[in-house]
């Protein structure tokens, strides 16, 4: 176990080397040559391997961290950054790297400013690791903020035409979340200085209680798409055309999913719960109207960003039922769901690179190897018994049905409204209208290249083995 | 070697699904074929009464251990022979039909295969989702035609969704998996109706009853030994072997068998009416099988449950005679108007004899059903009487209607098409016991209405193409649920993200942020009116503290 503790902060160094080596890699627009790109797959190929070592060590049966690593930052005042990992953060982990690495293969053939692109993703890849295993409040807080600065700066650089006005909402709720949390924690340090997972057992003094923990609350929704703060995250994605920073900016509700169940893994503290009613109620209603808005949209962007939302704000309820027993599920669950919508907006960045401005009508017809995959994802998607999204969707779903039953009816119309406009969508994306057949386009639309059709392949064949067993890897 | 059987299937599927569409399709088709066959040999080896359980552990998470059953024993034996006898009978009219990808459609009934035996072993709930899931997503994929696939895919995930929460609600209320406690929900569970009504809405769509049969009329476009394939041996049966699987739940209420008896017997009656007055001869064989799944739903409706042997050659019998429509079809060239038919018995004398042998079968397993419930055996009787004695009557007495082409080629279908049939005819009655007296009344009674037609002035409504081309349920459905829907959603968009969030509080905050910018501008401007704003403001906050602070 001593050795295999070095490895936990290697999962946050690994990106970071990546990075540097992916900066200095030499870029030669002439051949084309992706070098930078090459060293960001290598980085995240290396990261998968170092987890899978890392998951063989892990006993899934127990609960709580599994292997713990202390660094001495600060003798006055004490800080200690503390790194653990568990079988619930390995899973997000491997869900995030594979979802970058998706987006990685996605921009291939992206020639605008292509080394920042993976520099910053790198970037952000060693940020989310540290988040996933950070176990101290500062470690903590750190990268739950320096998550955000590769996005800021990407969408900065590859954001379309209205770029300006969604880095001002950007900062504007980010900044909110921040200093709320920041405020909360130097409150709770001063109070005790404890691991992540014991925070919930401080307790706070009369009104001090709903304050602090309401500023947690806060900070943690600001990164999810609830209403009012659905919002920007909605303007990324459908700003967005670059398929890394699009997977990468809807990771980012993680994050605030994340955060609330490391926070709360059983309960909320007690003084919040006539307010945690409040926000079930706003967070089915976003659930409802995002839903409902995805439904009547055409654009794919908003319908996989409606996707995301309902399926984020579900996980999140789940969270915040009373009970830790549905923790693995979500973790299960939200792996399939990662891998999904990142390999299903790499075929939509495809297709849209393909036909620019025109009608997308029917253009999978003529791709046969992006079509069979992004049926396949669909299916899945939508909660065919093609991932670990179906058991363990159904076993997050039992829950909420104990709980409240009318909520989990909400919840249910939600998911059926999305997953029925994203079937909507592969049939407008893969049938042909009439009026298609009748005047067949004058550009040539070319497939996913072999390759890339062998590891959207490859992808579906973990997405099937995480139906089979979500830890198949470790048999 | 019950595993080594299915691992065989599972393998002919996968070659079937992974060698070239077109290279060698008969020999890959064949080669599956003999698989299937090998498979009933082998089964057949063992007896009609065989014990075999094996439980393997599938899945070990936190809240979820789920084990694989396969269980074979004389409760299910004949449902797993029917399981193989049609797949069977559909490989082998892919290898002499006019499918024109053999391969993938084999690897597809194949796989299919597989998960409806996995639904028929199921012990546990969740074998039983993910059989009737899988089973639904090859279905999918055998359907080549955009409309019908929208249709399928819309309804039977909706279904799947139902069935699911239906037993996320069961497993959260501690219900455990297994299918045998569900007895048992009666006891413990809430929600008894919202339980018990959703399930049957469920398998209603899956079988496509009344109401939700527009799903499989969209068929029509399909191959027809596609459509047969769908029709018997996929999904609409898959409905049925949940309900049979889950019918402890329906007790709970008072509502579900009221309700299912309604629904039976509209469907019954929907579907020989649609029969009758439908001219595509697809869609009539679409409005049989309701006919046929009415008629199994009205026996569990009705508390007299089918054995698995009756259930087994009904739905055999109802297959061949769908079969039969198929050879017509063939025959006369594809043609698909039964207005356009006619006079066909000079040239296919072999495929009326067969036609007979068929509704004799289907009419003795009928006849036997009396024992169980005597109305619903005859009702099925006389209905099946009056439409298939008009249906034939109109394709092969009187006179053409058929165009020259389809006359000059009209002759009796290979007999690498018909033989199958005829066995599979035969092996039907072997198993039933047949009472010769009865029968002989009824296909007197049955060659009578074939001969006077007494309900041949329904044909005018062939005529009718409102009624032929009518498609209620559909507009229905747009109309009441996609288009208020969509509406309502363009309206949340317009004032929740557009006029509140964007106009009202983001331009807010920014308008705010605007002004404090320019009062701090004006403040750090260097004139006197901004030092005497800063000494003032200076003086408050030291008055403020002065007051308060101490």
């Amino acid at each position: 176990m001593e050795s295999l503790s070095s490895l936990v902060n290697t999962v946050i160094v690994v990106p970071l080397l990546g990075m540097i080596f992916a900066a200095i890699a030499k870029e030669n627009i002439k051949d084309n040559s992706n070098n930078a790109l090459d060293v960001g797959i290598l980085t995240v190929f290396a990261n998968l391997f170092i987890l899978w070592r890392l998951a063989l060590k892990i006993d899934v049966t127990k609960d709580g961290w599994q292997i713990v690593e202390k660094f001495n930052w600060m003798e006055n005042p004490k800080i200690e950054i503390v790194l653990g990992i568990d079988i619930f953060s390995l899973m997000l982990i491997a869900a995030v790297h594979l979802a970058v690495l998706l987006g990685m293969i996605g921009v291939r053939h992206y020639a605008y400013r292509q080394k920042a692109l993976v520099v910053l993703s790198l970037m952000f890849l060693s940020m989310i690791n540290g988040y996933f295993l950070a176990s101290d409040f500062f470690s903590f807080y750190i990268f739950f903020e320096a998550l955000l600065l590769p996005l800021f700066m990407m969408v900065g650089i590859f954001g379309d035409v209205k770029k300006q006005q969604i880095l001002y909402r950007f900062f504007l709720y980010n900044l909110l979340g921040a200093v709320f949390l920041f405020i909360a924690l130097m409150v709770l340090y001063n109070y005790q200085n404890v691991s992540i997972r014991e925070v919930n057992r401080i307790v706070l003094a009369g009104r001090g209680e709903v304050l602090i923990w309401g500023a947690v609350f806060i900070a943690f929704l600001s990164r999810i798409p609830i209403w009012p703060s659905h919002y920007w995250i909605s303007s990324v994605s459908v700003n967005i055309s670059n398929p890394l920073v699009f997977i990468i900016a809807n990771i980012i509700p993680l994050s605030g999913v994340y955060g609330l169940i490391r926070f709360f893994p059983v309960d909320a503290p007690e003084a919040l719960d006539p307010y945690l009613l409040i926000l079930e109620i706003i967070s089915i209603i976003t659930m409802l109207i995002i839903a409902l808005i995805g439904f009547s949209k055409k654009d794919i962007h908003y319908k996989i960003f409606s996707y995301m939302t309902v399926y984020y704000i579900m996980y999140l309820l789940g969270a915040l039922l009373p009970t830790d027993a549905l923790l693995i599920n979500i973790g299960f669950s939200f792996f399939s769901y990662l891998v999904i919508v990142s390999a299903l907006e790499v075929i939509v960045a495809h297709i849209e690179s393909q036909i620019g401005e025109n009608n997308s009508c029917g253009v999978l017809y003529s791709i046969r190897r992006a079509s069979i995959i992004f049926s396949f994802l669909i299916l899945a998607a939508i909660g065919m018994p093609l991932s670990s999204m179906f058991l363990n969707n159904m076993v997050i779903f039992s829950g909420l049905l104990k709980f409240n039953i009318k909520m989990a009816v909400c919840i249910l119309l939600a998911i059926i409204l999305t997953s029925v406009s994203l079937l909507q969508q592969l049939f407008y994306l893969k049938y042909p209208s009439a009026e298609v057949l009748a005047s067949p386009r004058e550009c040539c639309i070319t497939d996913i290249s072999l390759k890339m059709f062998a590891f959207m392949l490859l992808i579906a064949i973990l997405l099937v083995l995480s139906f089979i067993n979500p830890l198949w890897f470790i048999g | 070697m019950l595993i080594k059987l299915l691992f065989l299937i599972l393998g002919a599927a996968l070659i079937s699904e992974l060698v070239p569409k077109n290279k060698l399709p008969v020999l890959w088709s064949l080669f599956s074929s003999t698989a299937v066959l090998y498979f009933i040999y082998r089964l057949s080896l063992i007896g009609l009464s065989p014990e075999i359980y094996i439980n393997y552990p599938w899945l070990k998470i936190p809240n979820l251990s789920v084990n694989l059953e396969i269980v074979i024993n004389a409760a299910n034996i004949y449902l797993v022979f029917a399981l193989l006898l049609l797949s069977l009978l559909v490989l082998i009219q892919n290898t002499f039909g006019r499918e024109t990808a053999k391969n993938s459609v084999n690897g597809l009934v194949l796989l299919n295969l597989l998960s409806t035996l996995m639904l028929v072993f199921a012990g546990n709930y969740m074998q039983m989702i993910v059989a009737v899931g899988v089973c639904d997503v090859l279905v999918f994929s055998s359907i080549d035609n955009v409309e019908a696939k929208k249709k399928y895919i819309y309804a039977n995930f909706l279904a799947d969704i139902g069935l699911l929460s239906i037993f996320a609600v069961i497993l959260g209320q501690g219900g455990g998996l297994e299918l045998s406690e569900l007895a048992k929900y009666a006891q413990f569970g809430h929600h008894k109706d919202f339980v018990a009504i959703f399930l049957l809405i469920c398998v209603f769509v899956k079988s496509g009853l009344f109401l939700f049969h527009g799903t499989y009329i969209g068929l029509y476009s399909l191959g027809f030994n596609r459509l047969n394939f769908v029709l018997y041996a996929a999904t609409p049966l898959t409905g049925y072997l949940v309900l049979l699987k889950t019918e402890s739940l329906l007790q709970i209420s008072h509502y579900s068998y009221p309700l299912m008896q309604i629904f039976s017997v509209a469907s019954v009656l929907w579907g020989a009416i649609g029969a009758i007055v439908i001219d595509h001869i697809k869609e009539k064989a679409v409005y049989l099988s309701l006919m046929f799944w009415g008629l199994v739903y009205a026996y569990t409706a009705f508390d007299s449950r089918l054995e698995n042997l009756d259930f087994s050659l009904l739905l055999t019998a109802s297959f061949l005679l769908s079969q039969i429509l198929m050879l017509i079809y063939t025959a006369a060239s594809n043609e698909t108007d039964v207005s356009a038919m006619g006079g066909f018995l000079k040239n296919l004398k072999f495929t009326f004899v067969l036609t007979l042998l068929v509704l004799m079968s289907y009419f003795s397993i009928l006849i036997n059903l009396s024992a169980v419930n005597a109305i619903l055996a005859w009702s099925g009787v006389i209905l099946l009487l009056i439409v298939s004695a008009h249906i034939f009557s109109q394709i092969l007495l009187g006179q053409s209607h058929a165009d020259e082409k389809v006359q000059a080629m009209l002759k009796n279908p290979s007999l690498f098409l018909c033989l199958p049939i005829a066995v599979a005819t035969v092996l039907i009655c072997y198993y039933c016991k047949i009472a010769p007296w009865m029968l002989l009344l009824i296909m007197t009674g049955w060659l009578m209405f074939f001969i006077i037609r007494p309900l041949r002035r329904l044909d005018a409504l062939y005529e009718n193409d409102n009624l032929q081309e009518a498609d209620y349920i559909s507009m229905t459905y747009d109309l009441l649920i996609v288009t208020p829907v969509k509406i309502f959603g363009r309206l949340l968009w317009l004032t929740v993200d557009f006029v509140f969030v964007e106009r009202t509080i983001i331009n807010s905050i920014q308008k705010a942020l605007n002004f404090m910018i320019s009062i701090f501008q004006h403040l750090h401007s260097g004139t006197l009116s901004a030092a005497i704003l800063f000494i003032i403001f200076g003086f408050l906050v030291v008055s403020i503290v002065w007051c308060y602070g101490g």
